[in-house]
């Protein structure tokens, strides 16, 4: 019987710091943990007191990766907690540059994250030699996806323009077209990522498990910006305000993030590929037609299809952005003041972002200040899921006699493939009172 | 950002940093400085997202790349003084400077990554301008005032010997 040791101190291409600790004696995983070391953020913590505006400005800075999805869930929550309604076009805008950080996040994550595992290479760097072409195409489209950002956000990251109750920047008619213009040109690239996927050796492992996702209901469209929350084995919708009743954090020894469970499973797992497991018939017609060609088909139960998911989500949201931006052409884009509080209340806001749902909620006094708040992070909700997964591969892997070295990979690679962002994760710390 | 042909005999310029974190503004504030002063042959760029501005466009057909940049201050460097290096002098910048960052690409692995992609012109220039603390404000401290008016200067003078050097 075999016994093995994995100690990976900080599985390196991802965002922020994390161990895989595994351990197997006589043939049996006595230790399996995912452990995440980073520091915590206190983030929840330092929000009680500031003004209701602050909120959004403060929690875009939990990542820079992820920031529009905080600014995102942050004005929702603190609109749903004043009573403010937006415009039709603050949706439109909000839509726009939320499709614009899924285009952002997941192009870094294929090209940048992922690829360098399946064309043998340790980083993006080595493959600007052997892979030019593949190098030049991310680059152009990380930089397209940074300036639809920049042109709606007012900055590549940490966008400034989008408040509470709209925008204080509108991006003008001239960069809107050119924007279209470019969209319209990156479909070349999207072509030639697919076809360099298709041809990518994704390990064949199949562990079906949950998976969460917002839903839109009645307006048919792919839930990112709006929907409430449904999974492939509770598909009655929950309204985000209640997402207690679906997601239920807990904390382990091992971890600087909590844990989640639902009521049906231990572990579950949200972001590309829960989106597409839940609303694949909610695609853009050529994201759909890119994920049957890509041999995906919902409900698909291997965690590596995430990154074939994210290029799905790649195409669903560069179409989106055109039809977004034809849209505001065509009606359009006019200064409007910002939609001042009704009320002080509580407040729950969720969004799809690229690693998944995340919810922010806050309880607001009768000044506007802050009092309570909890951040629910894509990331910290996969955390078991991914142990399951490693759990259920070791055994395979075991059997299959494979060396040490190409299991550690093994699970490197999975982790990667969930994408998590570690950092945002972080905002639980355990202190042990003497 | 500009077209090829627009670059052509000029030398590119590309001021690296962020405004809301206070002294890593400095390289914005020398190229923005550069671009009041109106100089010939010179491109002049602001980047918020230096890495993706330095690999994503060809800088080949320019002859000239400079970039500018912070660093944080040390016994060997202090607070308000600066330096001019060849890129491709010295060790490797990406070892010299940092390892790859989890959450973004710096200028660094900008540069490496467009110069294996065949992307940067014969001759690079880095001024690295030398910082206290880096954090979160939209101002300079005072005593980076004059250090960007003199990295200015000094690339302004550079420019012209580099002129001179080309019509010989």
């Amino acid at each position: 019987m075999k016994t093995v040791t994995i100690d990976v101190k900080q599985v390196t291409r991802v965002e922020g710091h994390g161990n895989i600790a595994v351990k197997v004696e006589d043939g049996r995983i006595t230790k399996l943990e995912l452990q995440i070391v980073e520091s915590p953020r206190f983030f929840e913590a330092f929000l009680r007191g500031r003004r209701w505006y602050e909120a959004p400005h403060v929690t875009c800075r939990v990542c820079g990766i992820c920031s529009v999805g905080h600014t995102t869930a942050s004005v929702k929550a603190i609109e749903a907690a004043t009573g403010i309604q937006v415009s039709e076009q603050t949706r439109m805008l909000r839509r726009l540059i939320l499709d614009a950080e899924h285009l952002q996040s997941h192009v870094l994550h294929l090209y940048f994250l992922a690829v360098p595992d399946f064309l043998g290479v340790g980083s993006v760097i080595p493959l600007a030699s052997t892979h030019p072409d593949v190098v030049r195409r991310a680059l152009r489209m990380k930089k397209l996806a940074n300036d639809l950002c920049a042109a709606v956000g007012g900055r590549h990251i940490h966008p400034i323009a989008e408040h509470v109750g709209g925008f204080t920047h509108l991006p003008s008619q001239d960069e809107l077209i050119d924007l279209k213009r470019r969209l319209e040109a990156s479909r070349d690239d999207l072509k030639l990522t697919a076809e360099l996927y298709a041809t990518l050796d994704l390990p064949d492992f199949q562990r079906p498990t949950e998976y969460i996702a917002l839903r839109c209901c009645g307006n048919g469209e792919y839930a990112l910006y709006d929907g409430r929350i449904v999974s492939t084995l509770q598909p009655e919708p929950t309204e985000a305000s209640e997402y207690r009743r679906r997601l239920i954090e807990s904390v382990v020894k091992h971890s600087a993030s909590k844990h989640v469970r639902s009521p049906h499973s231990e572990a579950y797992m949200v972001g590309a590929l829960a989106r597409f497991n839940v609303n694949a018939n909610r695609l853009h017609p050529a994201a759909r037609d890119l994920a049957r060609r890509l041999g995906m088909a919902p409900v698909c139960g291997n965690p590596f299809h995430n990154n074939s998911a994210q290029l799905v989500e790649c195409v669903h949201v560069t179409e989106d952005a055109i039809e977004l931006i034809d849209a505001l052409l065509t009606r359009g884009v006019a200064v409007e003041p910002l939609v001042r509080p009704e009320r002080f209340g509580r407040g729950v806001g969720a969004a799809e972002v690229p690693r998944g749902l995340l919810i922010h909620e806050y309880e607001l006094d009768d000044k506007g200040l802050i009092t309570a708040a909890n951040l629910i992070i894509p990331t910290g909700q996969n955390l078991a899921n991914i142990e399951a997964d490693m759990r259920a591969m070791m055994p395979s892997m075991l059997a299959a006699d494979m060396s040490r070295e190409q299991m550690t990979h093994r699970l490197e690679m999975l982790v990667r493939a969930y994408d998590p962002c570690i950092s945002c994760a972080t905002h639980f710390l355990d202190i042990e009172w003497q | 950002m500009y077209p090829a042909g627009d670059l052509r005999h000029v030398a590119r310029i590309i001021g690296c940093g962020r405004w809301s974190m206070g002294n890593d503004q400095a390289g914005l504030l020398v190229a923005r400085r550069l671009h009041e002063r109106g100089l010939p042959d010179a491109v002049i760029d602001l980047s918020e997202q230096p890495a993706i501005d330095l690999a994503a466009e060809s800088h080949a057909e320019a002859e000239l790349l400079i970039v500018v940049d912070t660093a944080r201050a040390d016994d060997v460097h202090p607070i308000g003084t600066f330096v001019r290096f060849d890129y491709r002098e010295g060790p490797r910048l990406l070892d010299a400077v940092q390892r790859l960052d989890s959450h973004s690409l710096g200028v660094a692995a900008g540069l490496e990554l467009a110069e294996r992609l065949g992307m940067l012109p014969p001759q690079v220039w880095i001024y690295v301008l030398f910082c206290g603390a880096f954090e979160r404000r939209l101002t300079l401290d005072a005593a980076l005032d004059e250090c960007v008016a003199a990295v200015a200067a000094a690339i302004e003078r550079d420019l012209v010997a580099w002129r001179a050097r080309r019509r010989n």
